[in-house]
């Protein structure tokens, strides 16, 4: 049995697909609800300092707290991201050692 | 000529594939899981509980148990996602972690600061800090249910309320 790269190929990508179709919009949904709270609460702390009704010293201590979530819900992101890309490559390596196998008809890789 | 280049291309896939499957994230760690989500609820429970309080009651004299508590709990979340990070795999999860670890540090001092005005953190503030602190802790433990790396299940990355 010969391999085809075309064919090879197509069925990497859709490997690759299926993984990164599935997986992509609940990260694409949850950095943007997230990112939606930490804005309305970065508006809400600076109107609260504004107006008088928070010292600056709270303010300043809401607005670090603040910077340090919108720091740790983009290294969560960033990481999911990662683990995506990382089954979406093992994905098509599957595809690469499935068709290889199945080409030299024993376990070669 | 395209027989060649697909030749080279099979040749070059052979090559990758003869190599270990990749890993660019450490794997699940369900401790780290339980301890997190045991954090996230006893801050929130002491941040939903300062509601409504009044001086003195909301003083931080009065809740420096929780603080050593919270903050304990936080270094030993940090100290096993440090170990957990020999192979460097585990870096995102450190950083996340000294990233709350300074936020209870923040929120202690402020604490601090506003009750030695004879003042209690007032319940709009409150209520922000909750939904920060919910953020972070959410947000670690939705990577770190990836790092399940489960695709097809019916888990979702992050529970919904």
């Amino acid at each position: 049995m010969s391999m085809d790269a075309e064919e090879l190929g197509a069925s990497m990508l859709g490997a690759v697909r299926s993984v990164v179709g599935e997986r992509w919009p609940e990260i694409e949904q949850l950095a943007e609800d997230e990112l939606g709270d930490l804005a309305r609460v970065m508006l809400r702390i600076e109107f609260r300092q504004s107006t008088g009704t928070i010292s600056e010293a709270e303010a300043r201590a809401l607005m670090r707290i603040h910077r340090n979530t919108v720091e740790t819900v983009l290294a969560g992101i960033q990481g999911m991201t990662l683990v995506m890309a990382e089954v979406a490559v093992n994905a098509a390596m599957d595809v690469v050692r499935g068709a290889v196998n199945s080409s030299v008809g024993f376990d070669l890789v | 000529m395209k027989f060649a280049a697909s030749r080279c291309l099979i040749a070059f896939w052979l090559l990758a594939a003869s190599a270990c499957q990749v890993q660019y994230v450490s794997n699940y760690d369900p401790e780290t899981d339980q301890n997190v989500t045991a954090l996230q609820k006893k801050v929130s429970t002491h941040l939903i509980g300062l509601r409504g309080q009044q001086p003195p009651d909301c003083f931080y004299a009065n809740h420096e148990a929780f603080y050593n508590d919270a903050l304990s709990d936080a270094q030993v979340i940090l100290t096993r996602a440090q170990a957990i990070n020999a192979d460097g795999l585990n870096a995102l999860t450190v950083r996340q972690m000294q990233l709350t670890s300074d936020s209870l540090n923040e929120l202690r001092d402020l604490h601090r600061t506003v009750s030695n005005e004879n003042l209690c953190i007032s319940d709009e503030s409150l209520i922000d800090l909750n939904t920060l602190f919910n953020a972070q802790f959410e947000s670690i433990l939705a990577f770190e249910i990836a790092k399940k790396r489960t695709l097809s299940e019916a888990e979702p990355i992050k529970e919904q309320p």
